[in-house]
């Protein structure tokens, strides 16, 4: 068994996107995390937050967010379990578990590096382990020592020197040690075990047996949840869409290593965004083709954001969506018919995002004999009507005039710009009671400026204007 | 020269002349003559001018946007009415392959026929204008000349002179419509009348 430890350090800052510097997280009036400033001005985690403020006058605090944490370290679950199905959570971590060898690309450290990229790519500060056990790789990660062990290297001498600081300790056990005097693991693995248990209680010895692989450890191994969802708050509520955008770039980052993991793609999701003012904005996104590459979700986003103003500052981001398995046929190697009908679906996203749906419409015959209702415009998609029958319709204008325009009748000759002369007609079109029992006789008529247009009369006599043959 | 045989676009060569320019046939063959190459070109944003709505200008394109449309999509940017399917049909149009874009600004107008210009997927893009700057021109130009599909853009004939590479000023007399040729490629050509 190997497993591999990834602690982040920072994880109380990093839930705060955009954060102001210097910046420090608290809880209970002391501080639990400060950024690379805060900390060059004197602050450390466990400071009380009038010593900080006194310290650093110019300091932003934020309380810390728990709710937010355990969503990133859900996030990073779903990463880590792209490499392993055996994950299990710490408070700020996770452990991947694989078997000695037969890890997924073979060579253990393969897989460290290809871990420690992908958790470069996501931009977390944090500590990287590996080591036959389950416990001993989380020390080695929480105490900062990167020790990368397999079952081959010389991994309990090497542990000896670990320091005692990373153990779940209780602090009377912690001061004890202490006060005698034992600082490493290797001092507490040198004592006899008895005696160790009678001094500290069973519990120690139990945790130094498993720590040394003495004692099979237990783990709950954590569970993929059938959604993603993931919120980032903003450190400085933002009205700009520029701003937001950053803050949705780093989740879609996220987004597309769980996509991945999870060999899931998206066929549409939500952007939820909250602002001050208590009415959450949500924007619902479709796509006609699931997707997971994050340019393109990240293209979709930016043009419906565009200009977008809430009227309120916002002060987090969410993006959730459902993640299901799409399975995708590949495509030839030529950029052809299939690549061309993915160019399209991803013109027709873009232009749907950023013009609305209704903007982006088809054209669709009817088989109706009502001039008026035989074309329908609609949003896309078109929608599949049989075809009417019969004779080609060559006699029909380009546009038409929505409702038809009513013409002045000068002398029994109806005018639009001069008057008209019908060139070809009458052609009758005819409905019954059931459709208000409409009657018309239509023309091709031209007009002084040479302009073809298609008139009727209706039953009253009266002229209008229906199409131009453009 | 030998390097002619090698490949079509592969032989940058000296000595070997430059490819021929895509073009789309008119459907008319008068036309087609007066155009350079034969046809519309391709990878250019043609400029009509048109005085009024509805003298037979959407019908001069017609046959040319029907064989787009049978492979590749066609867009149409802010037409001024409702375009009619039967009409469209008649003509062979393949609706299915009809985007009607209705934006609802400028900009929105302008971005929507720059993202058409540069897909692969369409064919050709038709836009409507009342109004446009020199330096939008230019930039839907520059896509044209990119994507390397067929752009068309109707203006009213009172606007200025835009920088288009082929600009043709439509007008109706009687019996048809009159295209003058006021900027083109090649050399310079009579007025034409068709009837659409």
């Amino acid at each position: 068994m190997l497993w591999l430890a990834v602690a982040l350090t920072a994880l109380p800052l990093e839930v705060f996107a955009a954060r102001p510097a210097p910046f420090a997280v608290t809880e209970d009036t002391v501080l639990v995390g400060c950024d690379a400033q805060a900390r060059a001005a004197g602050l450390a985690p466990g400071l009380s937050v009038a010593r900080a403020c006194a310290l650093c006058p110019s300091l932003s605090l934020r309380a810390r967010d728990r709710i937010a944490e355990g969503d990133l370290l859900e996030g990073l679950a779903a990463f880590a379990y792209g490499f392993s199905p055996h994950v299990a959570l710490r408070a700020d971590g996770v452990l991947m578990r694989f078997t000695d060898r037969a890890s997924p690309m073979g060579d253990p450290h393969l897989v460290l590096a290809h871990v420690t990229q992908g958790l470069k790519d996501l931009g977390y500060a944090f500590e990287i382990a590996m080591a036959p056990t389950a416990a001993m790789a989380w020390l080695c990660a929480c105490s900062a020592v990167r020790g990368i062990w397999t079952q081959q290297d010389p991994w309990r001498r090497a542990a000896r020197s670990l320091p005692l600081t990373g153990l779940p300790l209780t602090g009377e056990v912690r001061a004890a040690c202490r006060s005698l005097g034992l600082s490493q693991v290797g001092d507490l693995l040198d004592l006899p075990r008895a005696g160790l248990a009678r001094r500290f209680g069973q519990g120690v010895v139990w945790l130094l047996e498993g720590l040394m692989g003495e004692r099979p450890e237990i783990e709950d191994y954590w569970a993929p949840a059938p959604r993603f969802r993931r919120r980032l708050v903003l450190a400085h509520p933002v009205t700009t869409d520029e701003a937001l955008m950053f803050a949705v770039a780093r989740i879609i980052r996220e987004w597309v290593m769980v996509l991945r993991a999870r060999a899931s793609r998206v066929a549409g999701f939500t952007v939820e965004m909250a602002c001050e003012d208590r009415v959450p904005r949500i924007e619902a996104f479709t796509l006609t083709r699931p997707e997971r590459d994050g340019q393109v979700l990240m293209r979709l986003v930016r043009e419906r954001l565009r200009d977008f103003r809430p009227g309120s500052a916002i002060t987090a981001v969410t993006i959730s969506s459902p993640l299901e398995a799409h399975t995708e046929t590949s495509l030839p190697l030529w950029r052809d018919g299939p690549w061309r009908e993915q160019d399209f679906r991803g013109l027709l996203d873009r232009l749907q995002a950023r013009l609305g749906h209704e903007s982006v419409r088809a054209l669709s015959l009817c088989p109706d004999h009502r001039p008026e209702r035989a074309s329908r415009e609609t949003a896309w998609p078109p929608r599949r009507l049989q075809p009417p029958s019969g004779h080609a319709l060559v006699d029909r204008p380009v546009w038409l005039m929505d409702p038809p325009e009513r013409l002045n009748v000068a002398c029994g000759v109806p005018m639009f710009h001069g008057p008209l002369h019908l060139a070809r007609g009458p052609e009758r079109v005819e409905t019954g009671w059931w459709d208000g029992s409409v009657v018309r006789d239509y023309f091709v008529a031209t007009n002084a400026r040479h302009e073809s247009l298609w008139v009727f009369r209706c039953a009253r006599g009266e002229w209008f204007l229906h199409g131009y043959f453009s | 020269m030998a390097w002619a045989g090698v490949g079509e676009g592969i032989g940058v060569r000296r000595g070997v002349a430059p490819a021929q320019a895509t073009v789309m046939p008119t459907g008319s063959l008068d036309l087609d003559r007066r155009l350079e190459g034969g046809g519309w070109p391709a990878g250019v944003l043609t400029e009509l001018r048109v005085a009024q709505m509805g003298i037979g200008e959407v019908r001069l394109l017609l046959p040319a946007l029907a064989a787009l449309s049978r492979e590749g999509r066609l867009m149409w940017v802010a037409p001024p009415y409702g375009p009619y399917a039967p009409a469209l049909a008649a003509h062979d149009v393949v609706l299915d392959h009809l985007i009607v874009v209705r934006p609802r600004t400028h900009k929105e107008a302008l971005w929507a026929v720059g993202q058409g210009l540069l897909s692969p997927a369409v064919g050709a893009v038709v836009s409507w204008f009342t109004d446009i700057r020199d330096q939008e021109f230019r930039a839907l130009q520059r896509y044209a000349a990119q994507g390397g599909r067929w752009g068309f853009c109707f203006l009213p004939s009172g606007l200025a002179p835009k920088p288009s590479r082929l600009r043709l000023l439509l007008e109706s007399v009687p019996g048809g419509l009159r295209i003058t040729f006021v900027r083109k490629a090649g050399r310079p050509a009579p007025p034409l009348v068709v009837v659409p």
